[in-house]
């Protein structure tokens, strides 16, 4: 309780309460302690929105709020909406349309709805988007917010809307996915800012399906829709202890002494933790499969510090406050190093030494602050570029961007009654959490049990083992449960970011084709390195196979600086690399005088051959000779001309010459489906007796819906509706292993595990239902309609196999457990279009709509995998246009709140547009690939050449800042 | 800057303003049937509805660094402070720190709209909702075809958060033509004090102020 104790009375979901409270203590806390969980906090300033409540029928932010002037009002939070377990219209119009993805906003987002249809039965879209506007949300790109809250406006008004469908053309053998005829409305009129339902084209070779391909609700909506506690984020337990993280204002120093002696003495403290009392162990943070890729560079706590917002000390005590309170008791003598911002500066000679260390191997030069230096090639690359017919080189910047998931990270860890460790967390990866953190904290691996429940997003940033090491030797000093937790600021400083790019290419051409690719890749890793080597690879290999020159050679270092450490962000150095090739094929095409649609239509990667790079280039080792088996991206180009109309317009806005600029810009890329000859996943399928099945599977949901088309693989083999599918998943007690939520693998790799699991226990359900119908064959048998169906037509239902083969006749548990692993990654692939207004006297570049054809392989569920195309392209809008993590020359964030940062709220968005394209991709589940990068790689290029079109300079620097632009058109440095 | 040449006049009386209750939500100036167009035009730009219910009048004026376009627009409208000791003070003024009247700030005096009244406000930001880099908002009031006073301020180019511009008082007299907004518009740039920063370096700014201005003076011209 902040302040002075205070009564008051108010109206709480129409039931009315008297509270004591502090007199400054803020509504959201108070609401929470109430077991309000639904009311999410995302930041400690006001800026995103998250935890908004109604107030006398009224939005309002509660962490601004205090809880003293609701005094004698009534407050409404999601947990009100439902009534008698119905779900309220916008809650079912949430579900319905895929509004809620991680689901961490999406109460906040309710109740701003629920506060505009109160007063505007009948909103304009453009309503919806101001009324909406201050709510963020990353996963969505607000395409099904937005729709969310149209339809609810429907149902409310007593209208039907009838389920939501996306709008489906099967194609004959004579027709090309290029022509199916969509509606008028995809052509997007100027200012037309209605949501879309996404567009799914089958080619006929596609075979049927019932529940793979359907727009199913997903599993865990209806919980996320009401508001319920299922995140680390709600997690408390009983005589739970709060930790706190010390970290270091400076960007570079040894640490001569550290003294907690106040801080410990402190009543109610527990434990302090610094480098003098905890293992010197060498670990590597990033969540990859072992052997993990070198360097170990970290230590839980060490004697020096790298960053500003590096661990100096960590406390555990009873309250929040109280830990707060002991960090500031700790006195800490720093030696101020030089220290490093800038990657260039960090590889001279003389450059502060960041990792002055011994005890950490296999950083490639030390003294130089280079982590790695990889060079890899094919074919004769000099001689290809003395014999092309012209050569062009370009240097593009890209920004050091921030995830801003909206649930920060937090664990709770607690010793059960078997003693043995709880680690609950928000992670995107429990098995490799539960593997790196052993050897830290000394306690053996099969005494630890990770657990994720729903997570907030995550983006890549919860790839990372950040705090859970900290936290479990916090449990293990205690004895005490313990949560650990980050605030917005420390997102910023002390988690991780995306790689920052220096991209420079040379590409050579011959008589209309790439004959030479050169790409010099510098990444700055920030202080540690734990994901320098495989983004920087990532990049290297996505960056050159696109166009797939004979001659191509990937240079690249990583560096360390003192910034904050980066790690693993959805794109993962692809998105980086791409945007330079797709800039230079299209500085190429204009200095050629060629159509650029077609040259780098000339020059794409075709079906049948080989990734020339795939072999050098694995993901921190060597890796796997692959070839490209599956692809659609020239009808994805295809239709987004048409769609577009991107001819006309490209030469209707070639020689504009007033201020305000139309431009239209279109880029191809390619991404991959996990990682080839590493990534590992298991399902376990369990049927009960009632002809249901559980489904346990490691995969990650992270709000991308995973949980979801998994159930729905099963369901598809095993003939059943998905809701027959209960979804267990991401417990390392209970679940089988999964290398976790990163490089686009869940689909690929987990549903793969799922689809062999599944077509195990059919064959089991086969053979034993081949008894019952006394049919010879089991593999005659058909699963279907919850019944398995003999040739003659007889059946006999899955209830009954449940109940016979459990309880009375060859009693046995039908039960399988199937992986899978892949020694390819089959490339999707889109094409991705964006349309800009740039004010040639501002700079200010708008992005006016994007739209995005995309061949994922098989569409699992069209509904989630649109959404995770919105949100991808909305967070590649961000880092194309205003997501830039800024230091100042002390190491010091200069914009390290969510408003000053800026990701892109509702109103800041364009209409965003996709239609999946769909090929049968032999190696994956019912012919699908994956989803969720790929969305990340065609904003930047496609938004840089638009606005080349519309001014026509290139601006290589990202993000697109309106001084930078303004520059551009004036030719100014 | 100096303050003397600027034409703000303190109101001898209440009569005919409207007061802005300070402790009232911003989202009630937005409801305000009779508030000017211009400042909930501006309000809806720089504030979330969540931020207009829970951040009240007095202090979204008093600490504009999240509303940075809102304090431009009252100084531009010509809002005055009352304080509980009963003074006033041009909310202009009051800012730049120049008057300090006894007493603590209560409420806000507006003009009201009129018919000879023309305002424009222009921003550059990174996107639509973002907080502007440079803002400019200007109220010109005329007298028939002629301009009888003018006000500009600015977000972005001072080195506090919003200041009205000296220059405008040129246009006082005159018609308000293209040539001679461009003319003060060019003043009003070669008068800012930017600080740069990772988004505008100081010739981007002033520039800015140049562009906005001309643009935010423009629109009172229809």
């Amino acid at each position: 309780m902040r302040g002075t104790p205070t009564q008051i009375t108010l109206t709480i979901n129409g039931s009315p309460q008297t509270w004591t409270v502090g007199s400054r203590d803020m509504l959201l806390h108070v609401l929470r302690d109430h077991k309000y969980f639904s009311v999410k906090q995302g930041c400690d300033t006001g800026d995103c929105g998250i935890c908004t409540v109604l107030v006398d029928g009224k939005p309002v932010r509660s962490c601004m709020t205090r809880a003293v002037d609701v005094d004698g009002k009534s407050v409404q939070t999601t947990e009100g909406l439902s009534q008698n377990g119905e779900l309220h219209p916008i809650q079912e119009a949430f579900m319905e349309t895929g509004g809620a993805q991680c689901g961490f906003c999406t109460p906040g987002k309710i109740m701003a709805a629920k506060a505009l249809l109160d007063r505007n039965p009948d909103p304009t879209v453009e309503e919806v988007r101001e009324a909406m506007s201050g709510v963020l949300c990353r996963c969505t790109g607000y395409v099904r917010t937005n729709d969310a809250v149209l339809r609810a406006a429907r149902k409310l008004r007593g209208e039907d809307t009838g389920p939501l469908q996306p709008l489906r053309f099967f194609l004959t053998e004579e027709e090309s996915a290029a022509d199916a005829p969509l509606p008028e409305d995809y052509r997007r009129a100027d200012g037309d800012l209605k949501p879309l339902p996404p567009v799914v084209i089958t080619p006929p070779d596609m075979p049927a399906t019932e529940v793979v391909g359907k727009p199913e609700i997903k599993v865990d909506a209806r919980k996320l829709v009401l508001g319920r506690p299922v995140y680390a984020f709600d997690k408390y337990v009983d005589g739970m202890l709060y930790a706190a993280l010390l970290t270091s204002p400076h960007a570079h120093a040894r640490i001569i002494d550290i003294d907690t002696s106040a801080a410990e003495a402190l009543p109610g403290v527990h434990a302090v933790l610094t480098y003098k009392n905890v293992p010197r162990i060498k670990y590597a943070s990033g969540g990859q499969s072992p052997p993990q890729p070198p360097p170990y560079d970290q230590v839980m706590f060490d004697n020096k510090v790298r960053h500003v917002g590096d661990r100096v000390a960590a406390v555990a005590a009873e309250t929040p406050e109280l830990a707060e309170k002991a960090l500031r008791l700790i006195k800490v003598k720093y030696e101020a190093l030089p220290h490093v911002i800038d990657p260039l500066e960090a590889m001279r000679p003389g450059a502060p030494v960041i990792h002055d260390e011994e005890d950490t191997e296999g950083i490639y030069d030390a003294q130089r602050n280079i982590v790695f230096h990889i060079e890899a090639e094919v074919g004769d690359v000099d001689k290809a570029f003395a014999e092309a017919d012209y050569v062009h080189e370009a240097e593009y910047y890209t920004p050091k961007q921030q995830h801003v998931h909206l649930e920060p990270h937090v664990t709770i860890t607690w010793w059960d009654e078997d003693d043995r460790l709880v680690v609950y967390t928000s992670t995107q990866v429990p098995f490799h959490v539960r593997r790196i953190i052993a050897p830290l904290i000394g306690v053996d691996p099969k005494r630890i049990r990770v657990i994720k429940p729903r997570i907030g997003g995550g983006f890549g940033n919860k790839q990372e083992i950040i705090l859970e090491d900290v936290c479990a030797m916090l449990t293990v000093r205690t004895g005490r449960a313990v949560r650990l937790e980050y605030s917005r600021k420390q997102e910023f400083y002390s988690s991780r970011s995306s790689h920052p790019n220096i991209v420079r290419y040379k590409v050579g051409v011959k008589d209309g084709k790439v004959t030479a690719a050169q790409l010099y890749f510098l990444g700055d890793t920030g202080a540690y390195g734990a994901h320098a080597l495989t983004v920087q690879m990532v990049g290297g290999f996505k960056g050159l196979t696109l166009y797939n020159a004979p001659n191509s050679r990937f240079i690249s270092d990583a560096v360390y600086t003192n910034q904050p450490p980066t790690g693993a962000f959805r794109g993962y150095g692809a998105t980086q690399a791409q945007y330079g090739y797709e800039v230079i094929m299209a500085e190429i095409a204009e200095k050629l005088g060629l159509d650029v649609v077609e040259f780098k239509r000339n020059n794409l990667l075709k079906v049948g051959e080989p990734m020339l790079l795939a072999k050098k280039l694995g993901e921190g080792r060597e890796g796997y000779e692959q070839a490209l088996t599956t692809s659609a991206i020239e009808e994805c180009l295809d239709i987004g001309l048409r769609v577009t109309d991107f001819y006309a317009k490209r030469k209707a806005y070639a020689n504009q010459t007033g201020r305000y600029r139309k431009g239209i810009g279109f880029a191809t890329t390619m991404h991959g489906s996990g990682i080839a000859g590493l990534d590992m996943a298991a399902a376990t399928i369990k049927m009960w007796d009632d002809g249901a099945f559980f489904l346990t599977v490691g995969a990650t949901d992270i709000g991308t819906g995973s949980d979801t088309i998994l159930a729905q693989i099963a369901a598809e083999v095993l003939g059943v509706p998905l809701e027959d599918i209960v979804v267990y998943s991401s417990d390392t007690d209970f679940t089988p292993f999964d290398t976790g939520a990163y490089a686009s693998s869940t689909t690929y790799i987990s549903g793969g595990a799922v689809r062999n699991a599944a077509e195990k226990v059919k064959r089991q359900i086969q053979e034993f239902a081949a008894k019952l119908l006394e049919v010879d064959d089991p593999d005659s048998l058909v699963l279907r309609d919850r019944k398995v169906f003999a040739p003659d037509g007889r059946s006999v239902s899955l209830w009954d196999v449940g109940m016979i083969s459990t309880h009375q006749m060859d009693q046995h548990q039908i039960m399988a457990t199937g992986s899978h692993m892949s020694y390819v990654s089959p490339p999707p692939t889109a094409a991705s279009f964006a349309e800009v207004t740039v004010d040639t006297w501002t700079g200010q570049v708008t992005v006016d709509r994007f739209f995005v054809a995309a061949d994922i392989g098989r569409v699992i569920n069209p509904v989630t995998a649109a959404g995770q195309v919105e949100g991808g392209v909305l967070q590649a809008m961000g880092f194309v246009m205003s997501e830039e993590m800024v230091f100042d020359e002390m190491g010091k964030l200069v914009n390290a709140t969510i408003k000053d940062y800026h990701p892109y709220l509702v109103d800041d968005a364009p209409p965003i547009d996709v239609v999946f394209v769909e090929t049968n991709e032999d190696n994956g589940p019912f012919g699908a690939k994956s989803v969720a990068e790929l969305a990340m790689d065609g904003a930047a290029p496609a938004i840089v050449t638009a606005v080349h079109n519309a001014t026509g300079v290139w601006v290589r620097r990202l993000p697109l800042y309106p001084e930078r632009v303004w520059r551009a058109i004036r030719g100014l440095a | 800057m100096s303050t003397s040449t600027l034409t703000l006049t303190l109101p001898q009386t209440e009569a005919g303003f409207l007061r802005l209750e300070g402790d009232a939500p911003l989202q009630s100036v937005v409801d305000a049937a009779n508030a000017p167009e211009l400042l909930k035009q501006v309000l809806r730009r720089s504030y979330s509805w969540q931020e207009r219910n829970d951040v009240s009048i007095r202090r979204a004026a008093l600490s504009p660094d999240r509303g940075p376009l809102w304090a431009a627009a009252l100084m531009a409208w010509d809002a005055y402070v009352l304080f509980d000791s009963g003074e006033m003070a041009s909310y202009a003024h009051y800012m730049r720190r120049e008057v300090r009247p006894e007493g603590r700030s209560t409420d806000l005096l507006i003009p009201p709209e009129a018919e000879n009244l023309r305002w424009g406000v222009a921003d550059v930001a990174r996107t639509k909702l973002d907080m502007p880099i440079v803002g400019a908002v200007a109220v010109v009031e005329f007298d028939g075809e002629q301009v009888k006073a003018a006000r500009v301020a600015l977000t972005g180019v001072w080195k506090h958060t919003a200041d009205l511009a000296q220059a405008p008082e040129a246009l006082v007299g005159q018609r308000l033509t293209p040539e001679i907004i461009g003319a003060v518009a060019e003043a009003i740039a070669v008068e800012t004090d930017p600080r740069p920063d990772y988004l505008g370096s100081v010739e981007y700014r002033r520039a800015m102020a140049k562009v906005l201005s001309r643009d935010a003076l423009e629109r009172c011209l229809s």
